[in-house]
């Protein structure tokens, strides 16, 4: 793939624009992991490149529109949180890569709000984890295998 | 060194607390709730058991839906001062009854204990996946509620030994049951303080109403049992209920099992009939001819399994001079009833309400100011409005005259503890507003502008709900404020001379 890589760079002059080439290649991979989590979770390979396949056929943009994607198994409430905790990852991932270390800047809080942050932190995933009643971490973990 | 790793100690310990404390109300607030604006107000049962005063109940009733609806402390108390309190639930299975007595004797020295001998045998075919003979639903809604100590814990522990599908550690943690919940908490989640205490129930009971005049029952007679083979109780009923006549024997309490009418076989009275013999434990079938006929029951009149309030009277009253005069239990005096009374009194008004069809006495009995009112006349009213009718909508509160409007005139109207919002046209009407406090919303629209009739709109939404139609005459919704629901919607059809009332 690195020659592939290296002529987008050049024909796009990404070398140029680092942020903008970071941004591509986090997306890029983001994109390539998706794709192979659709054929993880499908029953089959070829349903699952059945599906990638209609991604790029199947002409339906009223899905964005029509809330058929709160069909898919997320509520709207749910794809909130979804969106905050990503927009979340993002950032720590951001700081960690500029060099502030979040543990290091968590720990120079003063007790209360550090206390905050853990107890916080706590109660988020007591609330919005997966776990629990009708939840068998065996097929969430070994998928359609 | 010393110093430091004290200090440190304290510091997991008050972090240890802090998010336990935490927890704990997050758990409580995710916990589902049954207040007594419900038919079966669980939550009130448990949580307001706690808000007694100790040693203040002589009788603790138990059993299924059957004795949460028949057995009423209220009625007891009022005519014979014995102070009791029902600490039944739906599908109360022997298991969860076990768990509640010995958590109820934490708190109360009761001298009698009534149980309802429903679920001794197998409940449903739906259930019998379990050993529980009930639903998961009727455990947890019993169970929850339940104060967190080393007793929930074990009853936790013996469930999930009973009913392997269910998670033990999931009734002191509650989260692991309830974390889902998070997107679903409405206004009874974020209310539990005016919700428990303060006469929020009924000591336990709960009122029903209804009648069925096509139900024929005949109760059997005790001899009609020697031709059976009697219908052996389910294993895990057995088994806890041999726990809590040990208990009962342990503590010096009397235990009485007692079935309501239910049209039960034959062959289940002879199997708790030969179980309460060989253990000498008082029995009283009220399906058995002589006692049901005792009692002046009526199962047309009064329903089976789920009496109305006036069944469940009769079965009191009986239980309630049985605890007098044969088991002793001194009247005393206790002021909550005062409270619980209030809320009894006001469910039997709206059960009345919701049965009356004669507008003169409905129009007298919705002027309550626990009563929103709402009317929509959206065609024509006017025909058979006469004098008492209009003096009887004065003495609401409104004020416009409904008397000779002509046809195809339109009339909304509200009243909310004495404001009244009052709208009538030939054209379209369209307004909203609230009550409670901005609470609960309403809306208006009468929109006619449209000559095709498919395409006019005929909307009053109360509460999120569709009250609207283009019935002639008065629509009349009624909204409880204090049970923060709509009770009744009736449609009187002024139009015509009989009035008629139809419910919709």
């Amino acid at each position: 793939m690195t020659p592939v890589k290296n002529m987008i760079d050049k024909k796009l002059y990404l070398d140029k624009h680092p942020v903008f080439k970071n941004i591509c290649e986090v997306s890029f991979t983001f994109f390539i992991v998706m794709l192979a989590w659709i054929i993880f979770r499908a029953d089959h390979l070829t349903t699952g490149l059945s599906m990638i396949k209609s991604i790029f056929t199947v002409y339906n943009p009223w899905i964005m529109t029509n809330d058929a994607l709160y069909d898919l198994g997320l509520s709207w409430k749910e794809c909130h949180v979804l969106v905050f905790c990503l927009f979340l990852l993002l950032v720590v991932n951001w700081k960690q890569e500029s060099g502030i270390q979040m543990r290091d800047k968590i720990l120079e809080c003063n007790l209360f709000t550090r206390w905050c942050i853990y107890v916080g932190t706590i109660i988020f995933v007591v609330i919005f984890g997966t776990y629990g009643y009708g939840f068998d971490p065996q097929a969430f973990i070994y998928g359609g295998f | 060194m010393i110093k430091v790793k004290v200090k440190l100690v304290i510091k997991f310990i008050s972090f240890v607390l802090v998010t336990c404390i935490c927890v704990g109300v997050v758990n409580e607030l995710l916990k589902p709730k049954y207040y007594y604006n419900q038919f079966w107000p669980t939550t009130n049962t448990y949580k307001d058991f706690y808000k007694l005063k100790k040693n203040s109940v002589d009788v603790l009733l138990f059993g299924s839906s059957h004795a949460v609806s028949t057995l009423n402390p209220q009625v007891i108390y009022d005519h014979y001062g014995i102070t009791s309190y029902n600490l039944g639930c739906e599908q109360q299975s022997l298991v969860v009854t076990y768990y509640w007595l010995r958590e109820a004797l934490k708190y109360q020295y009761p001298k009698v204990v009534v149980l309802d001998t429903y679920m001794l045998h197998k409940y449903e075919d739906a259930y019998v996946y379990n050993n529980m003979n009930c639903s998961e639903t009727a455990v947890r809604k019993a169970m929850d509620s339940m104060h967190l100590s080393p007793l929930k814990w074990e009853a936790g522990k013996a469930i999930e030994e009973v009913d392997p599908t269910q998670i033990g550690l999931s009734y002191p943690l509650l989260n692991i049951r309830y974390h889902t919940r998070w997107s679903s908490l409405g206004e009874d989640d974020y209310t539990e303080k005016s919700m428990i205490g303060n006469g929020g129930g009924i000591k336990g009971f709960t009122v029903l109403g209804g009648t069925n005049p096509d139900l024929a029952y005949t109760p059997f007679k005790v001899s009609d049992a020697d031709t059976v083979d009697s219908e052996p109780m389910v294993d895990t009923s057995r088994k806890y209920l041999d726990k809590i006549v040990e208990l009962c024997n342990e503590e010096n309490i009397k235990l009485i099992l007692v079935n309501i009418p239910c049209d039960e076989p034959i062959a289940r009275y002879k199997s708790t009939k030969e179980y309460a013999e060989s253990r000498g434990i008082a029995y009283y079938d009220f399906n058995e001819a002589k006692l049901y006929n005792k009692i002046d029951y009526n199962a047309s009149e009064n329903l089976l399994s789920h009496p109305n309030y006036l069944g469940a009277e009769k079965i009191s009253l009986y239980i309630g001079k049985l605890l007098l005069t044969e088991y002793n239990v001194p009247p005393r005096e206790d002021n909550s009833y005062d409270l619980s009374r209030n809320l009894y009194d006001h469910k039997i008004k709206n059960i009345k309400l919701v049965a009356n069809t004669d507008i003169y006495q409905y129009l007298e009995m919705i002027n309550d100011d626990k009563y929103s009112i709402f009317i929509f006349a959206p065609t024509g009213f006017s025909a058979y409005i006469d004098d008492e009718i209009m003096n009887k909508l004065f003495m609401l509160g409104f004020t416009t005259d409904l008397r000779g409007i002509p046809d195809g005139t339109h009339y909304c109207a509200v009243k909310d503890s004495g404001n009244i919002t009052e709208r009538m046209s030939e054209g379209n009407i369209v307004f909203s507003g609230s009550i409670r406090d901005g609470l609960t919303v309403y809306d208006f629209n009468i929109n006619t502008s449209v000559m095709y009739v498919d395409y006019q709109t005929f909307s009053m939404i109360v509460d999120g709900v569709e009250c609207g139609n283009q019935s002639v005459g008065l629509n009349i919704v009624v909204y409880d404020n204090k049970l923060k629901m709509i009770i009744d919607k009736v449609n009187f059809n002024t139009n015509v001379a009989e009035l008629i009332a139809t419910r919709y």
